[in-house]
């Protein structure tokens, strides 16, 4: 706990909350943008419409959002080239926790923001009817497992490496996978890929009738490969941690 | 003007918002001194530096390097026959000291053989092939001072060159140091926080304090404050002080006492007679001595102490 | 022209052993493989052979992720000077600013070019191999031109932010939000004014046959250039190392 206020004491004034608000934000502007002036059809599904939008958007974006984040709490570490200091305060397990709890309560902030935001998104674009929380606490879930499993992969690479570009560009490819791996359909294969993981476990999909142009959302039934993807994501952050944890204290100071 | 000074900073100012760094600083190093730059932590001693080397730029006042103002337009011209060391050395840590070397030397102009040269002298020859991320702090700090050194500048500026070394280390940086003027016609400016270092290797010393120079000439001088002396305590002050004109003494007064410079025992037993003749009544004959730290204290301030 | 081929060489000693080159031929060779791939797979809607692969290949590679590759190798340049207290000999350097920079500029610029290189390279290959007959278009050559103009005006945009922030990943998310944002302003019309669709425009990206303005991209793409060389070489010239 001692270690974790540490870390958020170590980032003051390293602004970080902001550039994660900044990304988030450029987020937000795209939904702006991409839900703006539905339609009567289009307000009638649009709280199930968002919960199909957002995995997409996420899928891009949340990669590199995670290699900035990782890279912001890893980058003092070897700018001030601090490690070894900690070392003799802290056995290097409690470090890699704090530095995982860290970001994991950045990545709960900026969903918590996400919600909050969609919700009033969807009021001020007069949806019909109200989210159906359950839905959406689904979606946020999962959401944050795929996240913070990404967040592991990203803090690994940026502890392990001084060079920040090797990270960087893992964030990079793997926000171009993610953006891929949506053309993809009906392969399974994106689930296995750490950045499949929120289109993989989509429960909202989409009819696009090319005559009407008319998109038609529904809930998916979780099939077996479906729920195969879930369990990738857990399976994703575990092997994350327990390597990343692995590398970090086997690392000589 | 017998020497030619090589460096002279005029009026030289450095402000930070509100708060005076360096304030007019008129700084003389003469041509191949090795000129000690000594100061307390914070005192100002960086800024000054950099100031010369157009890393930070003057509130006021000028500086001159060679004769030739520094300024944007003769920033490059002195640069090239300027080598330098600032706070902590400058490196890439993914290269190697050869390669790090190569960078300068290609910058520099200077030919390829001074890379095997400066490695020598330095000592750096068998980790020349190591990246320098593996190398030690004293090593990093001498990899630093090859690259100051390359191409044999006239004017070598060095801040605190022998922090992170060992005491081995510290010597032989020193000695180095002690032999540059002389091998190489270069004129060095070396600061540091430790009097006895500048001691050992400065011919002329500057001492700044809270970003005025205080005191500035040859070590010597520095040294001649420190000689010991005869203080005298007499019930008539400025009879006594005639009475030791007359026999050719110039004495300082400070608070009851007439100080005059160290002198034999005989000499001594002399003044008192003197002074006893003429009815003056003599209290106290101490010797004082007052060492280079207690100067350097006394100039820099004791809430500053080191 | 000597100084700045000597500073040029040394920021080529500097980036010895950084592997950066390896992000230049994976992201293209990523894109490439899934977009020939979709193409394959939608041979029914995509008819028009090597401007449908053009599409496939460019699409989502010059928006997003180009500006940040960018972004990345301009944080990667200025993060030797900001670590191991290299402003310092970096800035005493003999050598005028404006060349130090300019050498910064030529490999940005350079790495810009090689990719680009690497991409048509890969489109040529995957459009034979999915054995397209048709001449490579010629209006490619243009494509080329135009993309390193845009190219290197986001490379001057990104070497200014990576200058002014001492931060590695900040800037390179700048250039991915800067490339999403280009999505919107190309589709809003903007493209031309924005510095961030530069890239994709030049290059026509997802639109092979779209027409553009050439004069205006040129006198847009120098104006970002020239903007944001001067704002970095000024920068330079004005910074100081802070008291130690």
């Amino acid at each position: 706990m001692k270690t974790l206020k540490m870390e958020f004491y170590k980032i003051k004034r390293r602004k970080t909350g902001l550039t994660l608000g900044a990304m988030t934000a450029v987020q937000f502007l795209w939904c702006v943008w991409a839900f703006r002036g539905p339609d009567e059809y289009e307000r009638l599904q649009g709280w199930l419409g968002t919960l199909y939008s957002m995995p997409l958007l996420n899928s891009i974006m949340m990669p590199t959002i995670m290699a900035v984040l990782a890279s912001r709490l890893a980058d003092i570490e070897h700018k001030g080239n601090t490690y070894k200091q900690l070392r003799t305060l802290r056995n290097a397990g409690t470090l890699f926790n704090a530095k995982v709890l860290c970001g994991l309560l950045f990545i709960l902030m900026m969903y918590a923001a996400q919600l909050l935001f969609l919700i009033l998104l969807g009021h001020s674009l007069h949806y019909e009817g109200r989210p159906d929380m359950g839905l959406y606490l689904r979606y946020l879930f999962l959401s944050i497992a795929c996240t913070f499993a990404l967040y592991l992969l990203q803090l690994t690479l940026s502890m392990l490496f001084f060079n920040q570009m090797i990270p960087l560009v893992t964030g990079l490819c793997g926000s171009m996978l993610g953006l891929i791996l949506m053309y993809l359909y009906n392969w399974n294969l994106r689930s296995l890929f750490p950045w499949g993981g929120y289109i993989a476990t989509m429960f909202v999909g989409a009819d696009w009738n090319p005559q009407t142009r008319i998109m038609t959302y529904y809930l998916m039934e979780t099939s077996e490969n479906g729920l195969l993807s879930h369990g990738f994501i857990f399976l994703w952050a575990a092997v994350f941690y327990i390597t990343g944890r692995w590398l970090f204290t086997r690392r000589e100071a | 003007m017998a020497a030619q000074n090589l460096i002279e900073t005029s009026d030289l100012t450095k402000q930070y918002g509100k708060n005076i760094c360096v304030s007019h600083l008129n700084m003389q190093v003469p041509e191949g001194a090795i000129y000690g730059f000594l100061g307390p932590n914070g005192a100002g001693k960086s800024t000054t530096l950099k100031m010369l080397l157009g890393l930070a730029r003057p509130t006021n006042g000028s500086i001159t390097l060679f004769g030739i103002p520094v300024n944007e337009k003769n920033r490059v011209r002195l640069l090239t026959d300027t080598g330098s060391l600032i706070e902590s050395p400058s490196y890439y840590g993914h290269l190697t000291g050869e390669e790090n070397l190569c960078i300068i030397q290609t910058l520099k102009n200077c030919p390829k053989e001074d890379i095997d040269k400066v490695l020598h002298i330095v000592r750096l020859e068998e980790a020349r092939h190591k990246q320098v991320n593996h190398y030690s702090l004293g090593m990093k700090q001498r990899l630093g001072l090859a690259a100051a050194l390359l191409g044999f500048p006239r004017l070598l500026i060095l801040d605190e060159p022998t922090n992170g070394l060992d005491p081995a280390g510290i010597q032989e940086m020193r000695e180095l140091i002690r032999t540059l003027p002389s091998d190489y016609g270069m004129t060095v400016v070396v600061s540091s926080h430790l009097l006895s270092e500048i001691d050992q290797m400065a011919d002329h010393a500057g001492i700044i304090s809270r970003g005025r120079l205080v005191y500035q000439n040859t070590l010597e001088a520095l040294h001649s404050h420190a000689r010991q002396q005869i203080a005298l305590r007499t019930s008539h002050l400025p009879v006594a002080l005639d009475i030791l004109r007359q026999n050719g003494i110039e004495a300082a007064v400070e608070e009851d006492y007439l100080l005059i410079p160290m002198t034999d025992d005989a000499c001594v037993a002399h003044l008192c007679r003197q002074l006893i003749s003429q009815n003056l009544s003599l209290y106290r004959v101490e010797k004082r001595e007052k060492s280079l730290e207690d100067i350097f204290l006394s100039l820099t301030g004791k809430e500053h102490s080191l | 022209m000597n100084t700045l081929i000597k500073v040029i060489r040394t920021e080529q000693m500097k980036l010895k052993r950084s592997p950066v080159w390896i992000a230049f031929l994976t992201l293209p060779a990523i894109s490439a493989f899934f977009g020939t791939f979709n193409y394959l797979n939608n041979l029914d809607l995509l008819k028009s052979e090597w401007f449908s692969l053009w599409s496939q290949h460019s699409l989502f590679l010059c928006y997003f992720f180009m500006p940040a590759l960018i972004g990345t190798y301009c944080s990667c340049l200025w993060r030797l000077e900001h670590t191991r207290h290299n402003w310092h000999s970096f800035l005493t350097a003999p050598v005028p600013r404006l060349t130090l920079y300019l050498g910064k500029l030529f490999h940005a610029v350079l790495m810009t070019v090689l990719s680009s290189v690497w991409i048509f390279t890969l489109f040529y290959v995957c459009g034979r191999l999915c054995g397209i007959q048709a001449p490579f278009p010629a209006a490619a050559s243009e494509w080329f031109v135009c993309g390193i103009a845009g190219g290197t005006a986001i490379c001057c945009v990104q070497l200014y932010i990576s200058l002014m922030i001492r931060s590695f990943a900040l800037p390179v998310g700048i250039a991915l939000a800067g490339g999403i944002g280009g999505l919107f302003m190309t589709s809003k019309g903007f493209g031309l004014y924005y510095p961030y669709s530069l890239y994709s425009m030049g290059m026509r990206a997802n639109n092979p046959q779209r027409e553009i303005d050439l004069v205006s991209f040129c006198v847009n793409s120098a104006a970002y250039i020239v903007v944001f060389a001067g704002l970095s070489v000024f920068y330079l010239h004005k910074h100081e190392m802070a008291a130690g």
